[in-house]
């Protein structure tokens, strides 16, 4: 077995640093938003309930301090679904995530086991979906981006798909 | 299939191996059953004579039901080998034929029991690949059958080593790279695992406390009818007693080295390491004789220990990782997570390097300088996150119920604490050297991981806020075999590892598997 040892220069090697994150479908922030909704109205709805069962109207004070932490979270929730990004390059596929604690994981398609589309009935709604990807290392789904448009993540996929080919072949 | 079955010479193993689905019938009723065996026992105990007549004949019945499914196994047990293929059909009354490619065979292993060696006989375990993961074993076919066979799957299985097989079936022709002395098995069954030398300084220390005159009330209670015990105490006192019960607790626990040790011993007694192409052969066992392969490429990771004992008889011992154990946990599949990964016991200082070599050409584990992490921020995140809320909780408990003493408590937990974590901080580390990708941790031992860096599955880099601030990361390296964290690294530093890590993926022609 002949192991080649490249003397490698560090600073010429590409760095995943200098990528330009693409963000997500603009459709996704209103899929976000009404998943928000459906989340939290039943939620504010039912907390109405002392209220109206007790008659004491201090018991307002629970629907009120529900709604304001409706719209904390929900509005963190949208802002991290804003700052995910993912870039693609010829060999590799880069996904960054988290609002306050970022992680950016970098997957080559050579090292890709399968690729998956989903999407589930409110992603269809609004024409989006998800790309997952597997390699053999780590956790089940290595990388999942959400809020894809179909066609994307349709193109993501088969490109995917290509690369693993390639590698096959090779 | 498109096989036809009329030609297939179908064979039988031999009928020893009736002894072998015993055994299995045994360890499965071992972990299956251990509450029923728990009941009976009781009922056992407790039963009138009559009783104890039915249970014992039910027993006896279950026992020669065993036998007879055994038997029934074997009958149905079949196999057959064709040029490029495996079939078994097996199962008594639900019949199960597998078929499985040489091609997609990920590893072959002969074990020699004790009750087939007499006989000549070998169990031939495979490994497939694929989501389904089975593995098939022929149990109690003559040895250089299993050995020819094992040959020639492993050829088939990989590329390049075709012509391997044909050209020697006897594995004893390859040159020793590594035979183990019973003294250096001893050694390792000490170093193994460094748990038992953990509960020795556990019961010692708590012996000398309070544990010593409860465990003399126990025997004062329970082994009164033990004159032995009446006598010291009449003749030395109570403090003789406390002392032998002390003795007694130390004895037990003493006992785990010497297990460990026995254990040891059974597993790599006469251990001898071989080359044969690109497959690597170890054969070991007093008894059961154990034959175990493992294929250059299929090598994930090489993890060097090197435990508190292990240092002090200048020993480390290598293990080496291939994919199948790590993913496959986490796929549900305990059977081959529990797989035990290759090992080689009890490596001396000068043998290290040589073996290093060998599983890795080109590696140079001794030129590696460890570069470590941001030691003030690994110590103030560990001490204010993970110590000071439970100890400061404790402390005010303490204080408010029992004495304001306590409080001295707090510094000097706190300064220990600082001590450990700075040990820790010692011992973690990474570099990279050549194709070769080094991470180190470890308190009063250290445990490093070698891998080469074409095999990285994945690269991640995480933040938090604070880490942000200060330009830190934490850096995980994902392996087909098991995952790698580096906290508390320098951004720059975990950037260019992973830029390395994926520049070496991603220009290799190598399959990683």
């Amino acid at each position: 077995m002949a192991f080649v040892n490249v003397q490698v220069d560090l600073a010429d090697l590409p760095q995943a640093d200098e990528l330009v994150m693409e963000p997500m479908a603009p459709s996704y922030e209103r899929e976000v938003k009404t998943q928000q909704f459906i989340i939290w109205v039943p939620i504010v709805l039912l907390s109405f309930l002392p209220v109206l069962l007790t008659q004491f109207l201090w018991l307002l004070a629970i629907p009120m301090s529900v709604l304001i932490l409706a719209g904390i979270i929900s509005r963190l929730i949208i802002k991290k679904a804003l700052v995910k990004g993912f870039a693609m390059r010829e060999f590799d596929i880069a996904y960054c995530s988290g609002l306050f604690w970022r992680k950016t994981v970098i997957v080559a398609y050579n090292r890709v086991q399968h690729v998956e589309v989903s999407s589930g009935p409110l992603q269809r709604k609004f024409d989006l979906a998800s790309v997952k990807l597997f390699t053999a290392g780590g956790t089940s789904v290595d990388l999942k981006i959400d809020g894809l448009s179909s066609g994307r993540a349709e193109q993501i996929r088969a490109f995917i798909a290509d690369k693993i080919e390639e590698t096959k072949s090779e | 299939m498109s096989v036809k079955s009329a030609n297939l010479n179908w064979k039988r193993t031999s009928p020893v191996a009736v002894v072998f689905f015993v055994f299995n019938a045994a360890r499965q009723l071992g972990v299956n059953g251990l509450p029923a065996i728990a009941v009976v026992f009781t009922a056992f105990a407790s039963a009138s004579n009559e009783r104890k007549v039915l249970i014992l004949s039910g027993l006896l019945a279950f026992v020669a039901i065993a036998i007879l499914s055994s038997i029934l196994h074997w009958l149905r047990f079949r196999f057959c080998i064709t040029q490029d293929r495996v079939l078994v059909r097996s199962g008594v009354f639900r019949r199960e034929e597998l078929s499985v490619d040489f091609g997609r065979i990920q590893n072959v292993n002969i074990r020699e029991p004790f009750y087939m060696r007499p006989f000549g006989l070998a169990l031939l375990s495979i490994d497939t690949a694929g989501s389904s993961k089975k593995e098939i074993i022929l149990g109690g076919i003559p040895k250089p059958l299993a050995i020819h066979l094992r040959n020639a799957m492993l050829a088939k299985s990989s590329d390049d080593g075709s012509a391997l097989a044909e050209k020697s079936d006897d594995i004893a022709d390859n040159p020793i790279l590594l035979s183990r002395q019973s003294k250096d098995i001893v050694i390792y069954g000490l170093t193994a695992n460094f748990m038992i030398w953990v509960a020795i300084a556990a019961g010692a220390f708590f012996s000398t406390f309070d544990v010593g005159g409860e465990i003399r009330i126990w025997i004062m209670e329970h082994i009164d009818s033990i004159a032995a015990v009446s006598m010291v105490q009449d003749g030395l006192g109570a403090p003789a007693v406390a002392i032998i019960a002390v003795a007694t607790l130390l004895a037990i626990f003493a006992l785990l080295p010497l297990i460990s040790v026995l254990g040891a011993l059974f597993r790599h007694h006469g251990y001898q390491l071989r080359l044969e192409g690109e497959t690597f052969q170890k054969s070991s066992g007093l008894l059961t004789r154990f034959d175990e392969s493992l294929k250059r490429h299929k090598i994930q990771a090489m993890v060097l220990k090197q435990n508190l004992i292990a240092r002090f008889f200048k020993r480390t011992n290598m293990q080496l990782r291939v994919a199948s154990a790590g993913s496959a946990a986490e796929m549900g599949e305990l059977s081959m997570a529990l797989r035990p990964a290759f090992q080689v016991p009890a490596l001396s200082e000068s043998e290290l390097p040589v073996l290093v070599n060998v599983f890795f050409p080109g590696c140079e584990p001794e030129n590696v300088t460890f570069t470590r992490v941001n030691r003030r921020r690994l110590g103030m995140v560990t001490l204010g996150w993970g110590v000071l809320p439970p100890l400061l909780f404790t402390t005010i408990v303490l204080m408010i119920a029992v004495s304001g003493w306590f409080a001295l408590l707090l510094p000097l937990v706190l300064v220990f604490a600082g001590l450990i974590v700075n040990q820790v901080w010692t011992k973690i580390g990474y570099a990279v050297v050549g194709d070769y990708g080094f991470i180190r941790k470890g308190f009063l031992g250290a445990e490093t991981t070698v891998f080469p860096l074409f095999k990285v599955q994945r690269v991640d880099i995480r933040q938090t806020p604070g880490q942000r601030r200060k330009g830190l990361a934490q850096l995980s390296i994902h392996l087909a075999s098991h995952t790698l964290k580096i906290p508390y690294v320098a951004v720059e530093d975990a950037k260019i590892y992973r830029d390395l890590a994926l520049y070496h993926v991603e220009s290799s022609k190598q399959a990683w598997y």
